[in-house]
């Protein structure tokens, strides 16, 4: 408590610290509600206050006079509605009072309707209506699988703690990389934090049926298929290939290192023609929907209230914070962002004030960080968030007489992978390009001859029987490539205090997602990791030219 | 000779791996949960940090510098501040419907059965894998049957049983019935390295899903001839379809899992893998259409 008082006032030559890890325990008192429009105590601390009460109620009253004469879907018509957010305390209270006294009564009046036969279709004015948070404590930038297990853990973590608010551009998900991913899992990494992701990642989607349940609706179904991946090793990749079967059994992952004749006994449908040894996945490896965990993941988040708001961020304001002393500087570059403008689908821009940034945006990450000029400064400023767009296609095949049932998902030394897909002889497969090869990102239009010039060749030479296959239909999804290392990038910026990027996964985030939204919410709750480390994966490599790469990236 | 004994109990108390009475030989396994502290690790363990990395490291995070001014109540104020499990707590509410204060308790009845069913180590060490899962199992009122036995082990009407406390080589478990068992996968990582289990039921057991059969396909893949899931309505039609990694299953039994979507095709699926496979519980096979044919 004394900490936040002192940080609130204004002495140079004071340690002021970048100890708002502390701040931020202190702040999240239950429900405590400061300050003006229902605000926590946090952005009390953080945003110095610029207007004094009374001006701001005016400008208030003019936005509602500007907004009344266009259709506003965010704020009501009704001013009586919003009495509950007013200024003055004694005001506030008497809104609330007279709101739940209202409530009751019409409550009373719709029980006697629905008894006596009356009441039909609920009333329109029963139905709660969006306000639009203006303020907010952690604001989530992109609303896929990782800003939606971001948002989820907080608000597991905080409940009313926190006010969480998710921005998504495009609520039907039709270019997020969540919705068009193959859906695999698996443990085989060569980095030992990855291991430890997925492993997370498979435990949470185990428990996900209860910790993701809400009363009163079905319960989720992320329909594992506990097959296994098959990775396979030509004569030049076997060393690595036991090297990294080490580790991963090291780390705890139950695998399986065959041999050329043992896996061509297993699996009698196999070519095992240039592999020298392959690793099967025993435990925990397979695919599942990822359609069913993000959804799952965005409803519990809802329910637990976070806020989902269908915008597009166009702009981030920061403040330099000239109390802040660092050991090596005089000046101090580090900012603190306070406010992203929120360009809604109707055109309109509104802003949303908050404390913690969280880029979560995927393949669309290097932009966001543009909006603050990430990328157009100089020394690490000039450094941008090294991630876009590439596009992978998935091409779904038939052939009735493919591997069947226990065909696990197989990946071929070059990088080609594919996975039966349900029980009628469908198969997914795919492969990342070459690096001059790369498909333009202007849309998600498919090319086939990439199937037939590099797809089919493969899987038809490592399995015979899918020379005759007949490709039934295909898709296209962005990958959010990391150009440095093809790695996830977790962690602050180093030049903002308040700034978390957790994107960069480049193929493998549907896996990591339960594991990185739960570090990002020990960063911003404990201020450090608690489970697992991902120290290594900081924005800081970049700076210091230290790529993490992933020894068998598919 | 004492030294010898001595040296092993050393051993197992350090590392929790069992090393055999034959000299030259050790049964070098290892537990699935490891306790053991001595791992080498080159990724970075949160206590290690400090040593490795390059940035600037938290010492200076945890207080104020000793160059800086403090206030004379500095001392008073919390380090961390409020634990977030207290907040946490206090946010949760108290919830007095029934219905949650059933939830609540069966929270607490699960957790319990967790972490008795979890697998623990240190009876490993002192009984081998095969004898462990047996104890484990006729302890919770399930049945064992050994490898050249003819009866199964179990509890008698008085709960007692018979079971060595020692380890013993050559003895292996050869069937485990766990049907009176509400087994959970936590459960099934005690039955771990059974090297000779071929019969295995796990028949009414209502928290059998599709990732206990996973566990139970990794485990058994080699050995396991007949294994019968009746009942055991959380199995979706993925866990039916991954018994097909059951490379020397004989037998099936589902009876009960009618309801499963598409369930005779997968029967029909399962049958064309595994050849000697025989299914038993769904009436998949239509006599009528053969006589067509």
């Amino acid at each position: 408590m004394f900490y936040v008082l002192r940080t609130c006032s204004r002495h140079p030559g004071k340690y002021r610290g970048a100890e708002w890890s502390q701040v931020w325990s202190t702040c999240s008192y239950g429900g405590r509600k400061w300050g003006r429009r229902g605000v926590t105590t946090s952005t009390r601390t953080f945003c110095p206050p610029q207007e004094s009460q009374s001006s701001r109620k005016i400008q208030q009253n003019k936005e509602q006079e500007r907004e009344n004469q266009y259709e506003n879907p965010y704020q009501s018509k009704k001013p009586e509605y919003q009495r509950d957010q007013y200024d003055n305390p004694w005001q506030r209270t008497v809104g609330i009072l007279s709101n739940d006294i209202k409530n009751y009564f019409a409550g009373i009046r719709l029980m006697f309707r629905h008894i006596s036969g009356l009441q039909g279709d609920p009333v329109p004015d029963q139905v709660p209506k969006l306000t639009w948070p203006s303020h907010c404590d952690v604001l989530v930038v992109g609303g896929g699988v990782m800003g939606s297990s971001i948002a989820y853990h907080l608000k597991e973590r905080a409940l009313q703690g926190l006010n969480v608010v998710v921005v998504e551009e495009d609520s039907c998900y039709k270019r997020a990389s969540t919705g068009l991913s193959v859906g695999g899992i698996r443990q085989q990494f060569s980095v030992p934090e990855n291991i430890q992701l997925s492993q997370y990642g498979v435990e949470f989607l185990r428990q996900s049926p209860k910790l993701l349940a809400i009363e009163g609706m079905d319960p989720p179904r992320v329909q594992f298929h506990p097959h296994g991946y098959l990775s396979l090793a030509s004569e030049a990749g076997l060393n690595q290939l036991e090297e990294n079967y080490k580790l991963q059994v090291e780390m705890g992952a139950k695998l399986k290192f065959m041999h050329a004749e043992e896996l061509k006994n297993t699996f009698p449908w196999l070519n095992t023609d240039g592999i020298e040894a392959g690793v099967l996945g025993l435990e925990n490896e397979g695919w599942f929907d990822p359609w069913d965990l993000l959804f799952s993941l965005r409803r519990k988040a809802i329910s637990l209230g976070a806020q989902y708001v269908n915008g597009k961020v166009t702009g981030l304001k920061c403040k330099d914070l000239d109390d802040v002393i660092l050991e090596v500087h005089y000046s101090s570059p580090i900012k603190n962002l306070n406010s992203a403008e929120v360009t809604l689908p109707n055109g309109e821009k509104r802003s949303i004030t908050f404390a913690v940034l969280v880029i979560a945006a995927g393949a669309w990450s290097g932009e966001v960080g543009h909006l603050v000029g990430i990328g157009d400064g100089k020394g690490i400023m000039a450094v941008p968030i090294p991630v876009e767009p590439r596009k992978r296609y998935v091409y779904c095949v038939h052939a009735p007489e493919g591997p069947g049932l226990d065909a696990p998902l197989v990946i071929d030394p070059n990088g080609t992978y594919f996975r039966r897909e349900g029980l009628g002889g469908l198969y997914l497969c795919g492969q990342s390009p070459e690096e001059n090869d790369e498909p333009p990102i202007d849309d998600l239009e498919v090319d086939e001859t990439f199937f037939m010039n590099n797809v089919w060749p493969t899987i038809a030479n490592r399995v015979p029987s899918f020379e005759n296959l007949k490709l039934k239909t295909s898709w296209a999804g962005y990958y959010d490539y990391n150009t440095f290392d093809q790695n996830g990038i977790i962690g602050l910026h180093p030049l903002f205090s308040n700034m978390f990027i957790a994107t960069g996964f480049t193929g493998h985030g549907i896996q990591q997602a339960a594991g990185v939204g739960r570090a990002i919410m020990e960063c911003i709750l404990e201020g450090k990791y608690c489970t697992i480390n991902l120290e290594r994966f900081g924005f800081e490599r970049i700076l210091m030219n230290e790529p993490l790469f992933e020894k068998n990236i598919y | 000779m004492m030294l010898h004994l001595l040296k092993q109990v050393q051993i197992i108390q350090k590392t929790g791996w069992l090393v055999s009475r034959n000299f030259g030989t050790s049964l070098m396994v290892k537990g699935s949960t490891d306790d053991n502290n001595n791992k080498k690790t080159w990724y970075y363990r949160m206590e290690d940090n400090s040593k490795k990395y390059w940035r600037l490291q938290s010492d200076c995070r945890e207080g104020v510098p000793e160059s800086e001014w403090q206030g004379m109540l500095h001392h008073l104020s919390p380090k961390h501040g409020i634990s977030l499990s207290v907040v946490h707590a206090l946010q949760k509410g108290i919830d007095l419907r029934p219905s949650a204060i059933a939830g609540w308790y069966g929270n607490i009845k699960r957790k319990i059965s967790v972490m008795d069913q979890s697998f623990k180590a240190k009876r490993v060490a002192a009984l081998g894998y095969d004898l462990a899962a047996a104890h484990f199992l006729v302890h919770r009122e399930g049945k064992v049957r050994f490898k050249d036995a003819q009866e199964w082990t179990q509890q008698d009407e008085n709960g007692e049983y018979e079971l060595t406390g020692h380890y013993s080589p050559n003895v292996f478990v050869e069937a485990i019935d766990a049907s009176g068992i509400d087994l959970l996968y936590e459960g099934l990582e005690s039955m771990c390295y059974l090297n000779h289990l071929k019969w295995l039921s796990v028949a009414s057991c209502p928290n059998i899903d599709d990732w206990c059969i996973d566990r139970i396909c990794c485990q058994y893949s080699n050995t396991l001839e007949y294994l019968d899931i009746s009942n055991c309505v959380k199995v979706t039609e993925y866990g039916i379809a991954a018994l097909g990694r059951l490379r020397k299953l004989k037998h099936l039994y589902l009876n009960g899992l009618d309801d499963v979507t598409n369930i005779k095709l997968l029967c029909l699926l399962l049958e064309d893998i595994l050849p000697d496979l025989h299914i038993e519980g769904i009436q998949y096979m239509d006599p009528k259409l053969l006589h067509h044919v």
